[in-house]
């Protein structure tokens, strides 16, 4: 058995081994009976010990005061020891034998300064100021025991207390122990958890104070019938001030309601929420009072609090609804065809993506000094632009305008209409220039003081940008139709003067049949215009150009059957005359000579050798018997030219009718 | 100009600026056995259906660039003498889409003679029965 000693004076703090003294057991040295084992009962101890050879002397001999006292201690539960006389015999208790290890049993009855002999120059003091008549104590102190077979720490308090003989002098000292190790290592445990929360508490503290987001511990303000009326701030971190604007300090305490007077009812209604169905919220949001967009998270914290964690994100959030407005605009600049529905669509989505209180597009009249506004986007009922302004107005002037760049007109001057119309805010205009003159302008105003940001100035130049090129692709386009529908005009009646002066020369010197032929044929060359003006004169839908060249002659008596397939302006012209050939003969000598008579006009397309073909098949049947012509004319040699003006036809003169089979390969039939 | 039935002569009012198409016009009613009686202008047109209450028939080109617009001087005279039948003419394919009067029938530049020559002649078989 082996016991170290760890002693500290009680009011010394107990940290692990601090002043203590260790002691080896080497100096004790088991003495007398050593080749027995001795007996370790100190009832036993006490029967069998030979008192007279102490200061004691027998037991006979002993005072009532000493008999009673170690009666008092031998019957305690508690560790005791008594040390007695001038010489302090050392006495104890089965529980005190615990401590003293294995000193026990060899010091029962030793005087005391031979039990303690290591700390006795300390502990002499006490024992001389208990033989006094005082009384000490000391707590907690430490001494390492191996009782449970294992070396432990433990904590002991002593009590030092002078015991009286019958004559009233002190004659002993009664020593009562009481072990406080668990009430110490309960003490410790909680020192150190006291000490690692608060190292935790600095930790989470800074972590907390350095986020770059925003941090905010809430409870829910319930009104008396326990609804959720608004919701005070009990904890918010540095990043929480800067990311909403609001100065240090001034935000603790308060409630939401009061730091923001008029925030959103989301702000209020989705931490009840959170709280409420106890999960936790992801949310992106406006605050309106400051049009910072925010991102974030809230969770419940137990009870009617919450914690919210989020970071500002709306330069984020500004920049994805500026490229949904540019993608948007792009939608609606290909749907729109006339220049005021394109600059009527540009100037809201503008304003709307950039949260402007008015917006428009107004046409300068760059002589006149003047913007005609007919297109405006404004807020609410905002007073109206639509009218003649001066360019003045807008605090600009003609020669600024011409020089094309986007101005900012954040600190300039507003007048008159264009003031009331859209506040003393800022303004931004973008003009658009046509051949080198300012043509219009696109303008975004705000009610209030704005400094615009290089990327929303940036997006005003975009959308400037491509409303431009929507404007010059539109008036192209619009200047194409004029012309596509002048030139049309003038085919067509430049082909009446053609033939009023066929008509004129012709005049009883040709048959009046021929006369009528050539009419007609001018008739159907004038039908395949007719058709390829309606689409741009580029292509024409082989439908709609069969439909036109044979209507005057045959109406509808022609079955048309095919697929949807778009022909150049050449192989429109030539099937145009063409058609009109087959079916001037088929009324003439064929199908449609007899009213039962049919005409089936069929395409297709397959590929043949990795070659599109078209193929064009005009079959008449229940018309009278057919034999080929005697003579070569002019029609059956347009027949014979094909789509292509190159052949590809086959013309059969069955029994049961003509048939003609007209093939050309469609990346033919497509161009020219 | 197939068969020449000889109807009463009718007078059909051809309105058309074009010179030539105007000599056209007037070759192909009187060959078809109508009396032309012939016009350059809306103005003068109006005056003459005032004149000549026996106009039943009153081709008009819609393309003659000076004055009111044809399809309003058809829609005028629809209007002022409902019983007049009107052919109307025109190289512009859009024009044909626009609110003709009604009963008034529209052929496309170049017109083939038959075509109006036969829809004349069921005008003037109309007015006549």
């Amino acid at each position: 058995m082996r016991l170290i000693v760890l002693y500290s004076m009680p009011q010394r703090p107990h940290r692990g081994g601090v002043g203590a003294i260790e002691h080896g057991c080497g100096n004790d040295v088991v003495q007398g009976g050593s080749e027995h084992a001795p007996a370790t009962d100190v009832k036993d101890l006490l029967r069998t010990r030979d008192w007279a050879a102490t200061p004691l002397g027998p037991v006979a001999d002993w005072p009532q005061s000493l008999r009673t006292a170690v009666d008092l201690m031998i019957a305690s539960g508690y560790a005791m020891c008594l040390a007695w006389g001038p010489d302090r015999t050392f006495l104890y208790n089965q529980a005190y034998a615990g401590i003293l290890g294995r000193r026990h049993p060899r010091v029962f009855g030793a005087p005391f300064v031979d039990v303690w002999p290591e700390v006795w120059s300390e502990i002499e003091p006490l024992v001389d100021r208990t033989f006094a008549g005082e009384t000490s104590t000391f707590d907690d102190m430490p001494l390492m025991m191996t009782r449970n077979g294992y070396p432990e720490e433990t904590w002991w308090s002593f009590s030092y207390s002078p015991v009286r003989d019958e004559t009233g002098a002190v004659a002993g000292l009664l020593n009562v122990t009481l072990e406080t190790t668990s009430r110490v290592l309960v003490e410790r445990e909680r020192d150190a958890a006291t000490r690692d929360l608060r190292d935790s508490e600095a930790k989470w503290r800074s972590v907390f104070e350095t986020l770059q987001e925003g941090f905010v511990l809430g409870e829910l303000v319930r009104d008396e019938h326990g609804h959720v009326v608004d919701w005070r701030y009990d904890e918010v971190n540095d990043a929480w001030y800067d990311l909403m604007g609001v100065p240090r300090g001034q935000a603790v305490g308060r409630t939401i309601r009061q730091v923001f007077p008029g925030i959103e009812e989301a702000w209020v209604r989705e931490m009840a929420q959170v709280v409420e169905r106890d999960r936790s919220v992801r949310f992106t949001r406006q605050l309106g009072s400051s049009g910072r967009w925010y991102d974030g998270v809230t969770q419940r914290a137990g009870g009617d609090r919450f914690t919210v964690i989020f970071t500002e994100v709306t330069e984020r959030v500004l920049r994805e609804r500026r490229q949904a407005a540019l993608i948007d605009l792009n939608d609606r600049l290909h749907e729109e065809t006339t220049v005021a529905a394109i600059a009527s669509a540009a100037s809201a989505i503008l304003a709307a993506a950039l949260h402007a209180d008015c917006g428009g597009y107004g046409e300068v009249d760059a002589v006149a000094g003047t913007v005609t506004i007919a297109q405006e986007w404004a807020a609410g009922d905002e007073v109206s632009l639509a009218g003649t302004w001066p360019i003045a107005d807008f605090a600009t002037s003609v020669e600024e305008l011409a020089e094309g760049r986007l101005l900012d007109r954040a600190d300039a001057p507003l007048r008159g209409r264009v003031r009331q119309a859209c506040g003393e805010g800022a303004m931004v205009l973008a003009p658009i220039i046509e051949r080198g003159v300012p043509a219009a302008i696109l303008y975004l105003g705000t009610r209030r003081p704005r400094a615009w940001t290089r990327e929303e100035l940036h997006f005003v130049g975009e959308v400037a940008d491509r409303l431009r090129l929507a404007i010059g692709r539109t008036r192209a386009e619009e200047q194409q139709e004029v012309l596509n529908g002048e030139l049309a005009h003038r085919i067509k009646n430049t082909l009446s003067v053609v033939q009023a002066i066929a008509m004129q020369t012709l005049a009883g010197k040709a048959d009046a049949t021929s006369v009528e032929e050539f009419g007609s044929r001018l008739k159907a060359l004038s039908s395949a215009h007719d058709v390829l003006l309606t689409r741009s004169w580029s292509a024409a839908g082989l439908r709609e150009v069969a439909q036109g060249a044979l209507s005057t002659v045959a109406g509808n008596r022609v079955t048309l059957s095919g697929p949807e397939l778009m022909i150049g302006s050449r192989p429109a012209m030539s099937l145009s005359l063409l058609l009109h050939e087959l079916a001037t003969n088929a009324v003439k000598y064929g199908a449609l000579r007899v009213p039962e008579g049919e005409v089936e006009l069929a395409w297709a397309i397959a590929c043949e050798g990795g070659v599109e073909m078209l193929t064009l098949r005009w079959t008449e049947r229940g018309g009278p018997p057919v034999t080929p012509p005697t003579r070569t004319g002019f029609g059956s040699r347009i027949i014979r030219m094909g789509l292509t003006g190159s052949g590809g036809v086959q013309v059969r003169y069955d029994t049961s009718g003509l048939s003609v089979e007209m093939r050309a390969p469609i990346d033919q039939i497509g161009q020219g | 100009m197939g068969q020449s039935t000889p109807t009463a002569r009718l007078p059909v009012l051809i309105i058309e600026d074009e010179p030539i198409l105007r000599l056209d016009a007037i070759d192909m009613v009187e060959r078809a056995g109508f009396e032309a009686v012939e016009t350059t202008s809306v103005e003068d047109a109006i005056g003459i259906l005032e004149r000549r209450t026996d106009i039943r028939i009153v081709f008009i080109d819609l393309d003659m660039p000076r004055g009111v617009r044809g399809i309003e001087i058809a829609a005028a005279i629809r209007n002022r003498w409902p019983p007049i039948e009107i052919v109307l003419t025109a190289a512009s394919f859009a024009k044909a889409d626009l609110d003709l009067p009604v009963r008034a029938e529209f052929y496309a530049k170049p017109i083939l003679h038959a075509e109006v020559v036969a829809a004349m002649r069921r005008m003037a078989a109309h007015a006549t029965g």
